[in-house]
């Protein structure tokens, strides 16, 4: 190879190959960490992208996901034109279109719709990416509406009312603060979240004990624990109860941090009383050993941080479990202190930097006085107290009862129909609709049911705002233009508000206004990190100083840290949600094998909800798992969701470059159970229940507990939402079990 | 000066993040079959009857004495001397693999091309004051770019 060829293989930037070096923002994962990219550039197209040296949090690394953004950004499924239907609801008959017809056609639709039948009638849905969510909200608001709703009607939004029914704000872990024992329940932050997976490293170095929770043998596990804990699925409230039990058994609890800040301690008590350690090891599978010595360690080594993530609240009992968790912060004291739980304060798009912007007030202000109920509220009230949002887990229902009113219109940005359980009745569900427009990158199953498709574009095409932790914000410029004829979304709400609500001119006047509008304290600065397009601390940045909050009083209806929640008392009892947070078992009571229910066999589960009840035994076709009182049926309790490093939810199954790290969906399952059910590695599996079924490979591990499987989700030819029943939820948050479904396994022929 | 691509097994998760970091530098085209210079490899081991989980990430070591070099016909690999990595002009390949057989890792391997492939260290990068895409991406530092 000649100096040059060299060069331009390396792909190093200069004028000798022609290679320039824009900065941008990975957008594939959100809203956490959204690494800064050095998009390397020849003529216009990206040829290379790196981590951005320095960048707040990332500080210059990326992700397996990331690492891929430029196949990612030139997928072969990108959406090249704006599309209209021609053919059946759900087929890929489309034909191409102009801008302007699209438009044309969307206003007339939804404008006759509202005239017709409600603004309620039409629904505002989003799902990735989030960067979008302000302006999606006023849209509906502006609109005359209240059924927005988001993908975080099944992701991180319940662990944070949970939060924000026992400290009145959302939490957060204090690593900056040294905390001296960190808990993470749940957590596996080395896949996906890496800047945490750091910081629990740094900490580890530092001398910092770490107890891992978590139902699979994770990295986390493997790298971080001194103590690990590995509980059978949907248990983690009986485990944590019995810490608390064990504490308060002992004295060992924090009675001055209890008596100045904590409401409902009396009752918290008496509720843990019932978890002694025989019974939670019996429940839990976790030996009573361990489960004391967590609480030894808890209850002594001051600060702690006890965290968890969302994974925990996509149980059926997950909202009461993040609380239980949670909880274990009030009576040992650790909270709004260095080194253990803070309070956070929002900035922008769900991310606290330490100032403040106008963004609720951009989102709120046109909203009106409701005359409907919003979608999910009558089934999930809580949900729509506390996010003021529609629950989207109650959309299959509604569109498919027409109850409490018919539904005609959807409009959705990014929309995975894979995240609704029972999904092929989701499906059936969308063809109801009377229009439906979808915006995407790339064509999804959701397009399959639009009017409209348009195409929308990435983040290294479009400019956009970030905030970051610190104090930082980051105002991008485009990278590349934007492929095809894609435009960015909120270009898209622009142009609807224009058309559907002219009056909103703070809506009307596009991204960049609707920025400084919300940022008006910060227009100067936000102009100027405009133009250099790099991450710029604020000079409005003003950092937490622990202590603060519990100062002024937690804004809670008691005024104190809640165990037990009167939020929650004040919701009609005729919902039975418990103001403290109870444990009850997210198991679906029957699990009948669709093909054995013929031969008239015994399925029936037990009910787990008597904690007292000894248990049907390990049965001749059981899993033999620790505690009996679980998979005694034959079955084994499925774990949708368990992440791989190179994906997030379907984002990375269809990139070549990540899809060739796992090529075939696979399903984790406990090396002892394979050998007893006859399955060897990479054997072909039917996954089934009386929801559903799937086939995937084998993957024989001990990454999965016995009795247990876990399958990542997202894969259009082995969807594990298939296997959820549309209405398996927790009533407190509206979630689905992801995380907890009773299936059966079998090699297939 | 020589250079060795060191693997810090402690700090590895096998995410995989420098297999894609090697696919973007080099233009890996995984829908032909070709494969990453190097790959992450999960896997269950037991130590001391406790069951564990390990993680790696794997790539050709350099060697001081490569026997790559010497099993090429065709003289296509080479030292370079400014930075110790094994390189190679693979314009004479004619893909028969003794290099893949000759080396204790298999690092070489013969791409679609019906050329041989394999890790060169991203010897211009380096040349450049650069670290090699898989280093320079490593969250968790577990790759790091040292004299050797």
């Amino acid at each position: 190879m000649t100096e040059q060829e060299l060069l331009l293989r390396a792909k190093l930037p200069g004028a000798d190959t022609g290679i320039e070096i824009k900065h941008s923002v990975c957008d594939i994962c959100t809203p956490g960490p959204q690494c800064g990219i050095n998009a390397y550039i020849k003529d216009g197209e990206i040829v290379k992208i790196e981590g951005m040296p320095g960048f707040p949090g990332s500080g210059g690394v990326l992700c397996t996901k990331g690492a891929a953004n430029r196949q990612y950004v030139y997928r072969k499924e990108r959406i090249k034109t704006p599309l209209k239907r021609v053919g059946e609801r759900g087929s890929r008959d489309f034909v191409p279109i102009s801008w302007d017809e699209a438009y044309d056609i969307i206003e007339e639709n939804l404008s006759n719709i509202r005239k017709q039948y409600g603004p309620e009638s039409v629904v505002w849905f989003t799902g990735y990416t989030k960067w979008i969510r302000p302006w999606l909200r006023r849209l509906c608001h502006s609109f005359g509406g209240h059924n927005y709703m988001t993908e975080s009607s099944t992701c991180f939004r319940a662990g944070r009312m949970a939060n924000e029914t026992i400290f009145g704000r959302d939490a957060r872990g204090d690593v900056m603060g040294a905390p001296h024992l960190m808990v993470g329940w749940g957590s596996n932050p080395f896949i996906n979240a890496y800047p945490m997976g750091r910081g629990f490293v740094k900490s580890k170095e530092a001398g910092t004990k770490i107890i891992i929770v978590d139902v699979r043998h994770t990295q986390a596990a493997e790298k971080l624990a001194d103590l690990f804990l590995q509980p059978n699925i949907g248990t983690d409230a009986v485990l944590a109860h019995a810490i608390a039990n064990i504490i308060i058994q002992n004295g060992w609890q924090d009675q001055e941090f209890i008596d100045s800040y904590v409401h409902g301690f009396d009752d918290y008590r008496k509720m843990v009383s019932q978890y002694d350690l025989e019974t939670a090891e019996k429940i839990t599978g976790v030996p009573a050993r361990d489960i004391f010595t967590a609480a030894d360690w808890i209850a002594h080594i001051k600060p702690t941080q006890i965290g968890t993530n969302n994974g925990i609240a996509h149980h059926t009992n997950g909202f009461n479990t993040h609380r239980a968790i949670m909880c274990l912060n009030l009576i040992t004291g650790n909270y709004d202190k260095p080194g253990t739980t803070l309070p956070v304060y929002d900035t922008f798009c769900d991310m606290g930097s330490g100032f403040d912007t106008h963004e609720e007030e951009f989102m709120e202000e046109t909203r009106t006085p409701k005359t409907l109920p919003q979608i999910g509220e009558e089934r999930f009230p809580l949900w729509n107290l506390m996010t003021g949002d529609a629950q989207a887990m109650d959309l299959t229902r509604q569109l498919l009862e027409g109850t409490p009113y018919k539904l005609h219109a959807l409009c959705a940005f990014g929309m995975n129909t894979m995240m609704f359980p029972e999904t092929p009745l989701f499906r059936k569900a969308l063809k109801t609709l009377d229009f439906m427009m979808a915006t995407d990158l790339v064509w999804t199953d959701a397009c399959s049911y639009a009017d409209i498709v348009l195409p929308v574009c990435s983040s290294l095409e479009r400019s956009e705002v970030k905030c970051y932790p610190g104090g930082f914000f980051y105002y991008t410029n485009p990278a590349i233009e934007p492929l095809y004829e894609s435009r960015n979304d909120v270009e898209i709400m622009t142009e609807l508000a224009r058309r559907l609500c002219p009056e909103d001119k703070v809506l009307c006047s596009g991204y960049h206004e609707c920025i400084k509008y919300m940022f008006r304290e910060m227009t100067d600065e936000i102009e100027k990190g405009h133009e250099t397009g790099l991450p710029v601390r604020s000079s409005h940045f003003r950092p937490y100083i622990p202590g603060t909050y519990l100062k002024n009083g937690p804004s809670t209806p008691s005024g104190k840290l809640e165990l037990y929640s009167e939020l929650i008392a004040g919701i009609d009892p005729s919902y039975g949600l418990d103001p403290l947070p109870s444990f009850y078992n997210a198991d679906r009571k029957s699990c009948k094998n669709p093909v054995s229910a013929d031969s008239g066999a015994d399925n029936t589960c037990i009910d787990y909800n008597d904690i007292s009840s000894p248990g049907c035994g390990t049965n001749s076709s059981g899993c033999g798992i620790n505690s009996n009182l679980y998979n005694d049926c034959g079955s084994f309790t499925l774990m949708t969701g368990a992440r791989l490093p190179h994906t997030i939810h379907s984002r990375g199954h269809k990139v070549p470059w990540l899809r060739s790290l796992r090529p075939d969906p696979m399903v984790d399952i406990n090396p002892s159970d394979a050998t007893r059910l006859g399955i060897a590695q990479e054997d072909r599996v039917r996954l089934f229940n009386d929801t559903g079924e799937i086939s995937v490979l084998a993957n024989v591990t001990e990454v999965a507990n016995k009795g247990d499987l876990h399958l990542i989700h997202g894969y259009e030819e082995a969807n594990a939402t298939d296997l959820i029943p549309w209405d398996h939820t927790d009533p407190y948050s509206g979630f689905p079990g992801y995380k907890q479904v009773r299936v059966f396994i079998e090699k297939a022929d | 000066m020589s250079y060795k691509i060191n693997f810090y097994a402690d700090l590895c998760v096998a995410c995989g993040a420098c297999s894609v970091a090697c696919m973007d530098q080099n233009d890996i085209d995984t829908e032909k079959g070709d494969q990453p210079y190097r790959r992450a490899y999960q896997t269950d081991y037991t130590d001391s009857g406790e069951k564990h989980i390990g993680y790696f990430s794997a790539s050709c070591r350099h060697c001081d004495d490569a026997p790559c070099i010497a099993a090429c016909p065709s003289g296509c690999l080479f030292k370079d001397p400014e930075t110790g990595f094994t390189v190679y002009d693979t314009t004479n390949c004619i893909g028969c693999r003794s290099c893949s057989m000759a080396c204790p890792h298999g690092a070489p391997a013969v791409a679609s091309t019906g050329k041989m492939a394999k890790c060169y260290g991203c010897n211009e990068r380096v040349k450049a004051g650069l670290k090699p895409a898989c280093v320079a991406v490593c969250p968790f530092g577990a790759l790091k770019l040292e004299e050797a």
